[in-house]
């Protein structure tokens, strides 16, 4: 279970991107190395977006490959954004709040390329809210829970 | 990979994928096809499935992953207050 606290207007989270393998050009060295290739980043939660985003401070700084292009409907009409693969990782505690660890979402994400923004890397939609059950709190609090986590 | 040359493979193919998406679009909608020189190779339900077997058929990486699709993905709120397109 992923929690914390809301300010009334928006949703954000810490989140961990990685790509969603390692790069081909990497050395089996650089496996026992896995934080070389993962950026922790704050996450915007948007139930008004279709898909998750990546903003290109993520992209450069994973030094990610892109692998498609999805249409994406803009203010001003509609572009080809690159799409990136990325797993998403959330930090969690456990019920005793004593013991930390990252959840991994099994499925890979498809993730459009958009601009870095001032207050978020990641903008996370309903292809990964859908995932969970989200609980928005009148109390101030959040919870996201997914079933393994 | 060259950056700039696998932008190319990938747009060449997602003109080309495109062309083929009618009549395949109803059959496949919501997966994911693997291209190589603008043709299909396979499909696949997780993209990095289909990434996997790119990686693992085309050591070259001139390949791109495309989901089946024809409608544009909309981010809501950010979609008209922002400007999103990449920098």
């Amino acid at each position: 279970m992923i929690s914390g606290r809301h300010d009334g207007r928006s949703l954000l989270l810490d989140v961990v991107v990685l790509p969603h393998q390692p790069s081909s050009s990497q050395s089996t060295s650089d496996f026992t190395q896995p934080v070389l290739s993962m950026h922790s980043c704050r996450a915007l939660i948007d139930t008004g977006s279709v898909v998750t985003c990546i903003t290109d401070n993520i992209i450069a700084a994973l030094s990610l490959r892109p692998y498609g292009l999805k249409q994406m409907g803009n203010v001003y009409s509609v572009a080809n954004h690159k799409t990136f693969l990325v797993k998403l990782g959330f930090p969690v505690q456990d019920n005793g709040q004593q013991r930390h660890g990252l959840h991994i979402l099994p499925k890979t994400v498809v993730a459009p390329q958009i601009r870095s923004m001032d207050h978020f890397d990641v903008l996370i939609g309903m292809d990964v809210i859908g995932l969970g059950d989200l609980n928005v709190m009148q109390t101030g609090r959040f919870s996201f829970a997914f079933e393994a986590a | 990979v060259d950056n700039s040359q696998l932008v190319s493979v990938i747009e060449d193919n997602f003109i080309s994928f495109q062309a083929q998406l009618k009549t395949v679009l109803s059959v496949y909608h919501g997966q994911y096809v693997l291209l190589r020189h603008g043709k299909i190779i396979d499909y696949f339900r997780d993209a990095g499935a289909a990434a996997l077997k790119g990686e693992a058929c085309f050591p070259d990486g001139l390949f791109s992953v495309q989901e089946v699709a024809n409608e544009p993905s909309s981010l809501g709120f950010y979609s008209h207050a922002y400007d999103i397109r990449p920098s």
